[in-house]
């Protein structure tokens, strides 16, 4: 029965997806909105389990002793089985995917709440094709992130792609088939290889295992066959073993091709420079709730693929790697953040700021500490707060305005000062204000590479570079109010409702959010995860340690 | 004395099939390629008796397969004249040049 | 000395009960007009009838073979004239199913408008007697006449509008590339039969296998010292790598792999839609059934050497292989991109998916290894899964193309307006058929790298990453389909399809659906099946007893010997008998 909860909550919005065909057009929105709540609510149901993990006695009971020893909600069905393959349907949720699928489901909660005024938009066709899409896609994220078994991770990722494609490119900007299309290609171009290393990982393990080998996790199971199992390729020795040792088309050493393949498709999707330049074309375009999603959801399953897949799996791939993933995350950090400083696009501003943002997530990961990584899941969590905020601060004031033309704004707090005290929370907790959420998962990135000094002799000038991005996104954010809420106020704007009150119960949960992940990120945060991540650090640089020592030998 | 042996039934068989092939290549008319073609299956058939004469243990099967080829070649030759006919009324012409409608 | 001729029984006949119901349908559909007047509705009655009673008695005798052994029409020493197993059961079914959708097209569109309508559905018939044939034989002469049979129709019916010009050219473009590859394809046929003097191919593959083996141990450095010993073997290799060359273009003009893929896009532009839709389908699954037959005989010939031949005798022929399928998959794909016509662009599109089945046609693996991985499983569980995607997207362009008079991308401007149930299936169709989940096409594509990661070394390993690049690829013209349906509308009025079509093309989307999702196992399981138990003669240890293996073993010493041997056992066997019929 535990075990289903998963289920009910991927197919929910399934079901409510199925309820909008059947129902009048009038009644999208609202079976949306109720489906997304009640999905919401159901999700609630999946912290309680995490809530004492902040006790050193009851963590080992919450989190196991070691990575994937104690799983949560596990549903765990034969699907596909051949005599030497079992592909299941494994869904389960640990330390790692937990605070992803509350966050989903509760940006989803607010993003059907932000499109409440659709037929308000410039392109109102066929609004109950959007909330069933809408609705199709909460499914496949939901689903990416409690799957365990990288055959079913494999199909809800690729199952987002097509209701990503039709709401941007139906419900769109001016450029909107570009954008689309160029954010289906960079997806899927990232994920073939994935593919390529799934079918890899699965024939070496199969290797690795035959004649029988214990499960790295399970007790008393036996494992004899390939596996798609995401937590038996990082724990079973057996196939660590292997996948250290293999060669791949008997050349490439397996571990760190594998790690690219898969770190491909999770790069797109964090977005990484280079391979960013879909998001500021994808949010310039998309719809605001849209936006939402993509910011505060799409852009994490970059980050919790390489934490889930990429590192646990292939340690020594991380470490091969380390330096380029490294500098890719510095780089991605002062190019967004310069970008940014360069906008008028409002929009786009936001977007390239994501980018500079997923960078702490890139380096903190790189360095593979446990400070580092915790600051990256933490600098996660807090971006899928305030970028959503930021993008529907954006979205308000286009409904209004009909343009995103930084330097044609100003004095909007004056004429809106509700909202203006909203977005200045927003964007304040965007740039990493002390305080606010954006903080914590900075100090503890950089905090985080210092600490890997003796591992990396690169590490103390990346933190120090990464420093200065904090700088430039001071710059951008504070110039940024400067330009649009604060200054005299403007003629052109003068007439404009305040925030609306459905706009402020979307905006005020979110800044409350904001400040509670400011202040309270061990009881909001680390307490629930911490566990797992430390697992899941300790996998890698044990291994790491493994590899150094068979290369001194 | 000269003995006709395997080896020239061979060889003639393979200037037929060059011969096939060169005026397949060279030949624009229709009508002359599918002259081509036929005369390719009329070396598959000297090769298919000549086998069959000197091979050991003897049996018919290769010459069986050249009767089938003949039937083969005039079911075919039927088809594709009656093809270059319906061409004819269509295009006034059966120059395999002259199709421009398709882009192939 | 006729009476050592083998004789079938009248069992044997009811084994081909399925092609004998096909053949009494199209002798029933050229008398009938004589008897109940010309009418096309009471033809595609007589299709309907004759292919359901083909589909149950391929069940029944598939059911019935199973139980009582393989077989082939043939003495039981020699691969059979034709081939009763698993695999050309299931072709036989999956092609029915086809031919229905086909025709029921075809009585929906261009029927109504044809004066001849009825001879179209003779034409029809006739070439899937030949595909079908296709799927079931070993023996060359066989082969030869089940591809002419399958060709010479299908050249017609490309005819069939024969006020078209386009048709007409298309046509004669058909014909000259399929009577040039025929021609090359006998003569490779002829330099085999010289080769081995039998046209058995399971014998051909023995002796192809046993020279590679021979060229193979030659060791390079001796063959300086000694010219003499290693010439032979090296000779009968180029006559080897001709022959079979030959042959193969024969098969590879069929499946359309480049470069003898010229006449497709062509070939499919010029012919009706219903046309199209048939070629796109059988013609390429029946070729690649061949094919995959033939490989599996060459495998299983390295299996029937008493000490054991590897395959990695067939490591050429493999690279062959996977080359000419990489090529034609990435071909097709880039080349589809340029296209306007919608037929067009799925002549390539087939060409690429013809491709991906050709990767798994070059694993080579050992007869006795498990069916995980089986690439004939594989390729069985795709024409399945194709056979759906193509009948949906094909049922969508034809009734498009019957509305609009236009055969270009523009004509499905706004195709999500203005008939929403066409567009939803097509856009299923289409997403598999660039293989993404959760549609079927993404689990028939995961089956054929499987299989192909099962076989490791470099050139699989290629092939995969060669394959999951190329639905990268295809992503874009696809997509260029799509856009067209949802995001660009011209304002051309709304239309409502006939209601049999919109059933048949939602029909196949909701399978593709469920074939991607919940039943992914279940047709996997029964392509294994179908897959297993080969139809394998004795010569490669298939389908005779302990002993008369054991006495086939004892002839296998000399490549020339070999029919004597046989003979030797028919001779024996018959004395047998003719004790056996003194003895009471």
């Amino acid at each position: 029965m535990e075990g289903s909860l998963l289920t009910l909550l991927v197919f929910l919005p399934l079901m409510g997806a199925a309820g909008c065909v059947v129902m009048p057009k009038e009644m999208a929105r609202v079976i949306a909105l109720l489906t997304t709540l009640v999905t919401f609510l159901v999700s609630l149901w999946l912290i309680p389990p995490f809530l004492a993990g902040g006790d050193a006695a009851q963590a080992v009971n919450i989190f196991g002793s070691s990575y994937g020893e104690t799983l949560h909600f596990v549903q765990r069905i034969p699907w596909i089985t051949g005599d030497s393959f079992s592909i299941k349907y494994f869904v389960g949720i640990d330390g790692l995917s937990m605070p992803f699928v509350v966050l989903t489901t509760l940006v989803s909660l607010f993003a059907c709440a932000a499109s409440w005024n659709c037929h308000t938009w410039k392109v109102t066709k066929n609004l109950k094709a959007f909330f069933v899409l809408f609705l199709m896609l909460e499914t496949g994220m939901i689903g990416t992130f409690v799957s365990l078994d990288f055959f079913l991770f494999y199909i809800f990722w690729e199952v987002m792609l097509l209701p990503m494609y039709f709401l941007i490119g139906v419900w769109g900007g001016p450029r909107k088939e570009y954008a689309a299309i160029k954010f289906f290609l960079f997806t899927l171009a990232g994920s073939v290889l994935m593919l390529v290393a799934m079918i890899a990982m699965f024939f070496y393990s199969a290797d690795a295992v035959a004649g029988g080998v214990p499960s790295g996790y399970q007790d008393g199971v036996t494992i004899t066959q390939g596996t798609f199992d995401m937590i038996e390729l990082a724990t079973n020795s057996a196939i660590q073993e292997n996948f250290a040792a293999a060669t791949f088309m008997g050349v490439l050493p397996f571990a760190s091709t594998m790690f690219i393949f898969m770190f491909i498709g999770f790069a797109v999707k964090l977005p990484l420079v280079p391979v960013h330049t879909w998001l500021p074309d994808a949010h310039v375009e998309a719809p605001t709730p849209i936006s939402m999603i993509l910011a505060g959801v799409l852009l994490k399953m970059g980050g919790y693929g390489f934490l889930r897949l990429c590192y646990p799996i292939f340690p020594t791939g991380g470490h091969f790697w380390a330096s380029t993933l490294a500098a890719l995350g510095v780089i991605s950090i002062l190019y967004g953040a310069l970008c940014a400083m360069a906008q008028t696009d409002f929009k786009k501003l936001v977007a390239y700021s994501s980018i500079s943002h997923m960078g702490y997530v890139m380096l903190g990961i790189a360095v593979m500490t446990h400070t580092g990584v915790q600051g990256a899941m933490y600098q996660m969590i807090a971006h899928g707060i305030s970028s959503p905020m930021c993008f529907f601060l954006v979205g308000v004031i286009y409904d209004r305005a009909h343009h995103r033309e930084i330097n044609r704004f100003g004095g909007l707090w004056l004429t809106m000062p509700k909202y203006g005290t909203m977005a200045t929370i927003g964007f304040f907790a965007s740039l990493g204000l002390p305080g606010l959420c954006g903080f914590i998962g900075e100090i503890y990135v950089l905090l985080g590479t210092f600490e890997a000094r003796h591992t990396f002799e690169w590490a103390v000038p990346a933190a120090i570079l990464a420093a200065f991005g904090v700088i430039f996104t001071a710059g951008y954010v504070l110039w940024l109010i400067q330009r649009v809420y604060l200054g005299p106020e403007k003629e052109e704007y003068a007439g404009y409702p305040e925030a609306s009150g459905r706009e402020m119960a979307i905006l005020v949960p979110f800044a409350a959010l904001c400040v509670a992940y400011g202040v309270l990120p061990k009881h909001l945060l680390f307490d629930y995860v911490n566990g797992t991540l430390n697992h899941i650090v300790d996998t890698m640089q044990s291994s790491g340690a493994i590899t150094a020592l068979a290369a001194g030998s | 004395m000269f003995i006709v042996g395997l080896t020239h039934y061979l060889i003639l068989a393979a200037v037929l099939f060059c011969c096939g092939v060169f005026v397949m290549m060279t030949k624009r008319n229709a009508i002359g390629i599918l002259m081509g073609v036929e005369l390719v299956l009329n070396s598959v058939n000297v090769n298919f008796v000549a086998f069959d004469r000197y091979r050991p243990g003897g049996g018919f099967d290769g010459q069986i397969a050249a009767l089938f080829v003949i039937v083969l070649a005039a079911a075919e030759a039927a088809v594709a004249v009656a093809i270059c006919m319906n061409v004819y009324k269509n295009l006034n012409t059966i120059d395999v040049d002259r199709g421009d409608a398709l882009h192939g | 000395m006729f009476e050592s001729f083998w004789r079938p029984t009248l069992t044997d006949l009811y084994w081909f009960s399925p092609e004998l119901a096909l053949v009494g349908t199209l002798v029933t559909l050229l008398i009938a007009p004589m008897i109940v007047g010309r009418s096309s509705r009471n033809a595609t009655w007589i299709v309907v009838l004759g292919t359901l009673v083909t589909i149950l008695l391929s069940w029944k005798v598939g059911g019935d073979v199973r139980s009582a052994g393989l077989s082939g029409l043939a003495p039981p020493e020699a691969a059979g004239m034709l081939i009763l197993d698993n695999m050309s059961v299931y072709f036989k079914i999956v092609l029915m199913v086809f031919m229905l959708g086909v025709a029921l097209l075809w009585s929906i569109g261009s029927a109504k408008k044809e004066k001849h309508a009825e001879e179209f559905l003779i034409l029809l018939v006739g070439s899937a007697l030949g595909m079908i044939l296709m799927a079931g034989t070993l023996n060359l002469l066989m082969i030869i006449i089940a591809i002419e049979l399958a060709s010479l129709p299908s050249y017609a019916i490309v005819a069939f509008n024969k006020r078209n010009r386009r048709s007409a050219e298309a046509s004669l473009k058909y014909v000259i590339f399929g009577g040039i590859s025929s021609a090359i394809m006998l003569y490779g046929m002829s330099l085999l039969y010289g080769l081995y003097h039998t046209l058995d191919f399971a014998r051909i593959a023995y002796g192809v296998v046993a020279d590679l083996q021979a060229f193979a141990a030659v060791d390079v450095s001796s063959v300086a010292q000694s010219v003499d010993a290693s010439m032979p073997a090296a000779q009968n290799t180029v006559a080897i790598g001709v022959a079979l060359a030959c042959f193969l273009a024969g098969i590879f003009f069929k499946i359309a792999a480049v470069p003898f893929h010229f006449w497709c896009p062509d070939v499919f532009e010029g012919a009706q839609i219903e046309v199209t839709t048939w070629l796109s389908v059988s013609s390429k699954s029946a070729a690649i059934v061949l094919l995959l037959r033939l490989v599996d005989t060459f495998s299983s010939a390295t299996g029937a050497f008493p000490g054991g031949a590897s395959l990695s005798a067939l490591t050429g022929l493999a690279w062959g292989l996977g080359i000419v399928a990489a090529v034609t998959c990435t071909w097709g794909n880039f080349a589809a991109y340029r296209q306007n016509n919608v037929k067009r662009l799925f002549a390539y599109s087939s060409i690429a998916h013809a491709g991906y089945m050709m990767m798994a046609a070059s694993v080579f693996v050992h007869p006795d290894s498990p069916l995980d991985y089986s690439p004939i499983a594989a390729v069985l569980v795709y024409i399945l899964i194709y056979v759906f995607m193509n009948l949906g997207a094909f049922g969508v362009a034809a009734m498009v193309v019957w509305r609009s008079g236009n055969e270009n991308i523009d004509a499905f401007h706004g195709l999500g307006r203005r008939a929403p149930w066409l567009a939803i299936p097509m856009l299923c169709c289409l997403v598999s058929l660039v293989g993404l989940p959760p549609f079927a096409g993404f689990i028939g594509k995961i089956w054929i790298l499987l299989s192909l990661g099962a076989s490791g070394g470099g050139l699989y390993w290629g092939l995969v990453i060669v394959a999951v690049l190329n639905t990268l690829v295809s992503l874009f013209f696809y997509l260029r389909i799509v856009k067209a349906m949802f995001f660009v509308d011209d304002g051309q009025e709304s239309f409502t399809p006939p209601i049999s079509g919109l059933a048949m093309v939602n029909v196949c989307a909701v399978v593709l659906v469920l074939m991607g999702t919940l039943f992914i196992e279940a047709p996997r399981r029964k392509a294994e099946f179908y897959a297993s138990n080969l139809f394998r003669p004795a010569i490669l240890k298939g389908g005779m007893s302990h002993a008369e293996n054991a006495a086939i073993d004892a002839t296998q010493g000399e490549l020339l010997r070999l029919t004597e041997g046989v003979a030797r056992i028919e001779g024996e066997r018959n004395r047998r008998s003719d004790r056996q019929a003194q003895t009471p």
